[in-house]
Formats: C-alpha cells, sequence, structure tokens
C-alpha cells in the first residue's frame, strides 16, 4: 500500500511526529550522522550520512551490568517510542543483518521500540555500490520523493498506524533503484584468499579501523570492567572493538590470532562477503561505500575484486567457473 | 588476613615536574591514597624513607650522569618500575636534541654555561629495566587512578596499545588528515580518549609509538598530501621520535609472514 504526503506537508507531518516520539534523523553538524531533533528544519537529507545509524542501538560504550554489594544487576533495555527518519536502502538493510545477529535484550528492546522510516536515495556518490549488493526491502515505512509529493509504501502495522490518516495512492509508484556507478562484480572471492593482489591493499593500511567503526553492519564489541574506588562495586560496559586491530584476537598469554596486517584487511572484506554469506544467506556488506570514503589512505577493496582474475568469475547463481 | 598495603615512591629525574603535578592533582592524589601508602615523594615533602618501595614512578629524561645514578639507586630499592610521563617512556621533548646538532643545542641553550655536561636524552628504559609505562603529556589522572586501582587489587594492568585513529573515529570526530593536517594519529598509541584531535588539534604522539603502526604507509600518505620529507619528520621527532625511527628501520618488514 502507499500513502501520499506533499512536500508542503511534510514539516508538519514531523511535527506530529514529535509530539509522541523521539525523532532521529540525519543532521549536519561536523560531519553528518544520525541525532536526535526538535525540528524538521535540522534535517539534512541531501547524502548519506558519514556515521551510520548502528550507533542509536549499539552506542560506542554501553553499561550491561552493575556490581553493588556483591549483588550484579542487568540494566533493562530503553524503553522509550523512538522514529529514525531518512534511512537509505543501504542503512535499513544494515539493520535488517544486526537484527540477525544481535540477541541481547538491550538491542532488541530499543529495535522493538524504534519505528524505521527510510528514504530514496537521490544523490548516491562515487563511492555507492549499493546495487550490487542485493538488497530488500525492510522499513516499517519508506518515503519516494516525486515532484512536489513524498510516495510513502507502508512495510508493517507499525509503519501504518503513523500514516493511516494520509490519503492513499491512486496510482501506485514503483521505487527504482539508486543511481550509482560504482559496481562491484562477482567474483569467486573465496577461491583467492591467497591470492597476491591483496597484498597491495594491506601494504596501504594503516589499521586505523575507521573502516570498521563506520561501517553500519560491523558489530564486534568488547567487554570492558570499571571498578569504583572501593575496588568491590563496579559496571561492565560493552564498547565497539574492531577486527582491524591486534588487540581484537588477543588472548590470555599476548598470542594473537590475526597478526599480519594482510590477514587482519582479508578478515574484513571475507567476513563481509563470505563468512556471513554462509551463515545468514546474504551479504553484510550493504554497498554504502563509507569504508571507501572515510580510509585515510584511499584503499579500494572493491576495485581490488573487480580486478581479480576474470578465470575466477562465476556465474550469478550457478556457481561454476566461466570459461 | 588483610593484604598489607603497597609502598608508593615517585620520583623525578630531569623533567619539568608536569608529571609529578598529575600525581598530586586533586582528583588523583586524594583517590590513590586511599588504596596505597605514598612513602615518599620529594617534590611535596625532602625524604626521609630509607627502605623499600613496591612500585617506583618515575618522570623525566636521562641527560646526565647524575640522571643514571639516581635510576640505579632507585632500582634497586623498587620491586617494580613505573615509567611515568612520555619523557620517560618514549624520551619526549628532551629527545628532539638526538636529531640535532648537539654543540649547537648547547651553545643556543646555555651561553653562558658550558661547564655543563649533558648527554643526548634517553628514555630510561635504555638504563634500567621498566616493568610498567604510563606514557602522554602529561599523563592522564584518570589512568594512574586506574593502574593503582589495578596493583592494589593484584590484577595485572593491561597497557593501550591500539592507535589514537580508534579512539577518535569511535567519538565521531572529523579525521584531521581529510584537512590535509599532519596528524598522528595512525601511527600513535591511543588511551588518552583521542583528546587532541577532539579540540581540533593534530596528535603529536605523546604517547609513543603503536606497535603494530604501519609507518612505511604512513609516510607514503603524508608525501601525497604534499608534504616534504622534513616537514613529516619535524612532526614525529616531538615526543617520540626515537621511537618512531627505531621502527622507521623495521619497516622494510612490514608484512609479517
Amino acid at each position: 500500500m502507499q500513502k501520499v504526503l506533499s512536500k508542503a506537508q511534510f514539516p508538519s507531518f514531523i511535527e506530529g511526529l514529535l509530539k509522541s516520539y523521539e525523532v532521529y534523523g540525519p543532521v549536519k553538524d561536523k560531519n553528518t550522522k544520525f541525532q536526535k531533533i526538535g525540528s524538521s528544519k535540522e534535517l539534512y537529507l541531501d547524502t548519506v550520512t558519514e556515521i551510520p545509524a548502528k550507533n542509536i542501538f549499539l552506542p560506542e560504550h554501553e553499561v550491561i551490568v552493575e556490581f553493588k554489594g556483591g549483588k550484579a544487576s542487568e540494566r533493562q533495555g530503553d524503553t522509550k517510542k523512538r522514529v529514525i527518519f531518512g534511512l537509505r536502502t543501504c542503512d535499513l538493510n544494515a539493520l535488517q543483518i544486526l537484527d540477525k545477529v544481535m540477541f541481547d535484550p538491550l538491542y532488541l528492546t530499543k529495535r522493538k521500540n524504534t519505528v524505521t522510516i527510510g528514504l530514496f536515495c537521490e544523490h548516491p556518490d562515487e563511492f555507492c555500490f549499493c546495487n550490487s549488493m542485493e538488497l530488500v526491502n525492510y522499513y516499517d515505512l519508506f518515503f519516494y520523493p516525486q515532484k512536489n509529493e513524498y510516495y510513502i509504501s507502508v512495510g508493517s502495522a507499525k509503519g501504518l498506524a503513523l500514516v493511516k490518516g494520509l490519503p492513499t495512492a491512486k496510482k501506485e509508484v514503483k521505487i527504482p533503484h539508486p543511481l550509482n556507478t560504482k559496481v562491484l562484480e562477482e567474483k569467486n572471492i573465496e577461491k583467492s584468499y591467497r591470492n597476491k593482489i591483496w597484498e597491495a591493499d594491506a601494504e596501504k593500511c594503516l589499521s586505523c579501523s575507521a573502516c570498521t567503526v563506520d561501517c553500519p553492519t560491523c558489530n564486534c564489541f568488547d567487554i570492558k570492567d570499571q571498578l569504583e574506588m572501593n575496588l568491590k562495586d563496579g559496571k561492565r560496559s560493552r564498547c565497539h572493538m574492531s577486527c582491524q586491530l591486534k588487540s581484537f584476537t588477543r588472548v590470555a598469554g599476548g598470542k594473537s590470532y590475526r597478526d599480519a596486517r594482510l590477514s587482519r584487511f582479508k578478515h574484513f572484506v571475507y567476513h563481509k562477503l563470505v563468512y556471513y554469506h554462509k551463515h545468514q544467506g546474504r551479504y553484510m556488506c550493504v554497498g554504502c561505500g563509507r569504508c571507501l570514503r572515510v580510509c585515510p589512505t584511499k584503499i579500494d577493496w572493491v576495485k581490488t575484486i573487480n580486478l581479480l582474475d576474470s578465470m575466477e568469475t562465476i556465474k550469478k547463481k550457478g556457481g561454476k567457473k566461466k570459461e | 588476613m588483610k593484604k598489607p598495603r603497597l609502598k608508593i615512591g615517585v620520583f623525578g629525574i630531569s623533567g619539568c615536574a608536569g608529571c609529578l603535578l598529575s600525581v598530586l592533582f586533586e582528583d588523583c592524589f586524594k583517590q590513590i591514597v586511599r588504596l596505597v601508602d605514598i612513602k615518599a615523594f620529594p617534590m611535596i615533602k625532602e625524604e626521609g624513607y630509607e627502605g623499600d618501595f613496591d612500585y617506583v614512578f618515575i618522570e623525566g629524561t636521562v641527560c646526565f650522569d647524575e640522571d643514571i645514578m639516581a635510576l640505579n639507586a632507585l632500582r634497586k630499592r623498587a620491586k617494580k618500575v613505573v615509567a611515568l610521563g612520555s619523557c620517560a617512556c618514549t624520551g619526549g621533548v628532551p629527545s628532539i636534541k638526538n636529531f640535532l646538532d648537539q654543540e649547537k643545542v648547547m651553545k643556543l641553550v646555555y651561553p653562558a654555561h658550558n661547564h655543563l655536561k649533558t648527554e643526548p636524552p634517553t628514555p630510561i628504559d635504555q638504563h634500567i629495566k621498566v616493568d610498567y609505562y604510563l606514557p602522554q603529556c602529561p599523563p592522564d589522572k584518570q589512568e594512574i587512578v586506574e593502574f593503582i586501582k589495578c596493583i592494589a587489587q593484584g590484577r595485572e594492568f593491561k597497557p593501550y596499545r591500539d592507535p589514537v585513529c580508534f579512539e577518535c573515529r569511535r567519538k565521531g570526530n572529523v579525521c584531521l588528515l581529510t584537512k590535509n593536517e599532519i596528524c598522528l594519529g595512525p601511527i600513535t598509541n591511543g588511551g588518552c580518549n583521542a583528546l587532541c584531535p577532539s579540540h581540533g588539534v593534530t596528535c603529536y604522539g605523546c604517547r609513543g609509538a603503536c606497535k603494530d603502526a604501519n609507518i612505511k604507509a604512513y609516510l607514503a600518505m603524508l608525501k601525497e598530501m604534499g608534504y616534504t620529507d622534513a616537514a613529516m619528520h619535524d612532526k614525529m621527532n616531538t615526543f617520540a621520535g626515537l621511537q618512531f625511527k627505531e621502527q622507521e628501520g623495521d619497516a622494510s618488514k612490514w608484512l609479517e609472514k
């Protein structure tokens, strides 16, 4: 079902949401990110945000357990009603990927109380390659701008509740793919793990972790304990971690399993395209291009994969080698 | 049975005493005296204690023969030695002298006192065994408190060994490299919660070279940004020049097999 909202009425639609929800949307501050807004004027809808929406559900630092007087108490999830507006198709798919792997009550409660509103991506840039990543529809509502109106696709009952009062579209509009030009070719990269081609990328890698921190689907975390001065009470918290760091795989005794930069770098790519696919049946990468955009040494692993020997190309579904 | 409280000494050799002052700040000192006994701290009270220490914190760089003698004496009295601050850990600002003409510097700094005999400044671990490092200029008070909590509880202190960039990106800062500034974040040890970059100031490397730093790629990147070799090395020599130099020597073997 599609509903229609004129662009002139859009500010009052957001004001209406603000009355009963905490509204988050893309905002341009020092950089672009999803943030709580107070009015529709704060929204910045031109580009994909630099900082992904995952930080709303998986904060950089979050207390999970508190210890006091010899007893541990788990933190309860945040039950505030939220709406996130302005998620691109890539951001929405990233949330689906997180939903498949995050099972803790803190995440689930937040997620359950949140309505996601998507927005068609009108200005993809030279780093976007979402059309290569087999993205799906995964939204509560999705806004598609047309001349003076928004056509709103409804994806769930949660979403429908927000647009009940709006008129239904006379004729449904098909939502096209965003117009991005970058392509990630289908290659059998699993067989190319030992290909020398990766070395050039790893040689340029600073292991600064920017790609993983700004990735909308990277969800690895570390658990840290913080003690009070009485050395008995304290807090245990979950903070972001990155597979690009040596300390990520460090175990007791000081051994770390992915010591070489090369294997750390390849792990990022292979986790996104191979390992997750084996378990969940879809790519973990959503093609938002954030990792390419933020890389200080401009490593382009998409280009690297495209350069892989065409002998290693597989047909899209057959899985056989092309001649 | 209650564990006896640890005996701590806080000393300084050639240095600005800024690190000692960090220990003395209210939010640090008041906390640590709840957990340990500070037996000697010459900055606030002349030493009257003659016994041994469990932990000795040492600030400063080795610049004179007298410093080496003081270090050896402290090492003998201490079970564990903690290098406090950038100077003690990496050589700090004084270590810039290693990259300049020694005589010229001497004449420039002490035109009238040429009886002083200074050595090229070195971090303390080149002279005595150091067990723990608490870098940064000045050291983070919170980190000193965390360290004291660890030792008071008998836990092993885990040093932070990831680059500054990791914390900086997590805070959502705008990368200063994109503004075409030389920021040493990618090759410097973090743990400071990206203090300088969060305030729009580039990283100067005061926490020392990150063991995992890819210096070869980092220098290549700066070159592409349009910086000369001299400009990059001037920046790198500010705090941890000696460490960066050592790692740059190994940079050719960057790919660990």
